[in-house]
């Protein structure tokens, strides 16, 4: 579970990589796909992470629902 | 043998009268509380002790009590200025007066209380916890650790029966955001005697699984503001100062902080203030990884953009060259060509030149050659005609003509051959004799 914290963390400086790539222009066309991709997929973990899965949004609507 | 005696109840009577004559004004105390009750009659019912130097070893004890109708009056007086309720343990300074009663023995009836000295005790007790934290090099621990980033899962330390409890779940679960927030529920009495001990053995439950949590949460939600003595003890603090987990308090106090809120790594006043708080580092996390978000796509969208309009500048740039390319071709093909037509219009020239030069020598040639031919002819001519026969015979000289030859000796000649003599104006046959 420590681990996962770490990962939000390393997410986050991924994605700040990622990032100064492009500010830096250091970033070549044929990455920008793969990059993109990488980065979409790092912004999903992250927003599980603060928002939950759907599955875990869903539930804890219905548990409001049920009150 | 007679001995003379009296009953006890005399003799306490006499004691009752001599104490209350020798002792019958009232005075001002310090000591302890070691035991504290309320009866059901609005009594209170002490016992006060006092210790020796080293505060371990009882040296003096007694009972005392208070009064209800003066209890009513000293009891909200003493928690409003010192916000604690009496309790053991606590250094108290009372006015008292002595009695003494046949049935119930010696008493102090506390009359009046002096709150202040209480607090000069409490804030020295406070005091003394905050310089041993200091000393111990433990005081900052906790405040100086990082807030985890997202801080979702929180240990929740309170009360079971604290109706703030609830609240505060609500507050943090259905906060508008949808943020997620894992919650764990670690009982604990949150005030008044053994709070310390529950709250540390709460801390230790936690720390046993600290991985699975952020953050611990001390709340008390709800109930008297009193009797928070336990938060300015030193082995609670300390184990708070030490823990390996960022502290969140929100004990809800209106007076100064605790000592566990002061070595905490976060203090907010209330737990509504604490969920707010949960809630606000969620949203920093959440606005910094929307930044992160954006400024991607921005980013990436430049990128793109950038690409693309240097695609189109290169193949622009390509097309212009090859443009530039065919124009300076086709210019130096006319400026070869003008270069040929040149060359060969000299070349004509010359050429044309050349031949009229030519055809002037050789007419001179012919002319002079014609002519010194002619020359020479003339030369020819003239000494054809002086040797000539005409011209000879002209000079007088004949030809002799034998039989169709010329005779050019004497001996070729017999007698009686016709010879024919030649002369420039005829011929004469003759005979040799």
């Amino acid at each position: 579970m420590a681990k996962k914290t770490n990962t939000y963390k390393e997410s986050i400086s991924e994605l700040e990589n990622i990032i100064t790539e492009l500010e830096e222009n250091q970033l070549e066309i044929d990455d920008l796909a793969n990059k993109a991709k990488r980065a979409t997929e790092l912004i999903k973990f992250c927003k599980e992470k603060l928002y939950g899965t759907e599955d875990e949004v869903n539930k804890i609507l219905e548990d409001l629902d049920k009150e | 043998m007679t001995i003379d005696s009296i009953s006890l109840k005399d003799l306490l009577l006499t004691i009752r009268k001599e104490m209350a004559d020798a002792f019958s004004n009232a005075y001002w105390i310090r000591a302890e509380i070691s035991e504290i009750r309320e009866n059901a009659n609005g009594h209170c019912y002490l016992e006060l002790i006092e210790k020796d130097s080293s505060g371990k070893l009882i040296v003096a004890k007694s009972r005392a009590s208070i009064w209800a109708d003066t209890y009513r009056m000293i009891k909200p007086y003493f928690v409003k200025e010192t916000g604690q309720e009496l309790k053991s343990g606590m250094k108290v300074m009372v006015q008292v007066s002595i009695s003494f009663h046949e049935l119930y023995g010696f008493n102090c009836a506390i009359r009046d209380i002096e709150p202040s000295f209480t607090i000069g005790d409490l804030a020295k007790k406070r005091q003394e916890a905050i310089r041993q934290l200091q000393e111990d090099g433990i005081w900052d621990m906790n405040r100086t650790l990082d807030l985890p980033t997202p801080l979702t899962r929180i240990a929740i330390i309170t009360s079971s029966t604290a109706a703030g409890y609830g609240d505060f779940i609500d507050q943090l679960k259905k906060n508008k955001q949808g943020y997620i927030f894992h919650t764990t529920f670690f009982p604990a009495t949150m005030q008044g005697d053994g709070a310390a001990d529950s709250i540390i053995n709460a801390l230790d439950k936690i720390y046993e699984q600290q991985e699975q949590y952020d953050a611990v949460a001390i709340i008390r939600g709800g109930g008297a503001t009193t009797d928070l003595l336990a938060y300015d003890e030193y082995e609670l603090a300390a184990c708070c100062a030490q823990f390996p987990l960022p502290i969140i308090t929100g004990i809800g106090h209106d007076r100064d902080q605790s000592v566990v809120d002061m070595v905490a790594n976060t203090r907010c006043k209330t737990p509504t203030a604490v969920a707010a708080f949960l809630i606000e580092q969620m949203d920093e996390t959440a606005d910094n990884l929307l930044q992160i978000e954006e400024s991607l796509k921005s980013l990436m969208d430049e990128f793109l953009k950038n690409a693309h309009s240097r695609l189109r500048n290169n193949a622009l740039s390509l097309s212009q060259r090859i443009h530039l390319l065919l124009r300076e071709e086709k210019q130096e093909m006319e400026r070869t060509q003008g270069n040929i037509k040149h060359s060969i219009s000299l070349l004509l020239m010359r050429q044309r030149q050349r031949i009229k030069e030519s055809n002037v020598k050789i007419k001179n040639t012919i002319k002079s050659r014609i002519s010194e031919e002619k020359h020479h002819l003339e030369i020819s001519e003239k000494a054809i005609l002086l040797l000539s026969p005409d011209y000879i015979l002209k000079k007088g000289y004949s030809l002799t003509i034998k039989e169709g030859k010329i005779v050019k000796s004497q001996s070729e000649l017999n007698k009686g051959d016709t010879i024919t003599s030649i002369f420039v104006d005829g011929k004469k046959e003759s005979i040799i004799k």
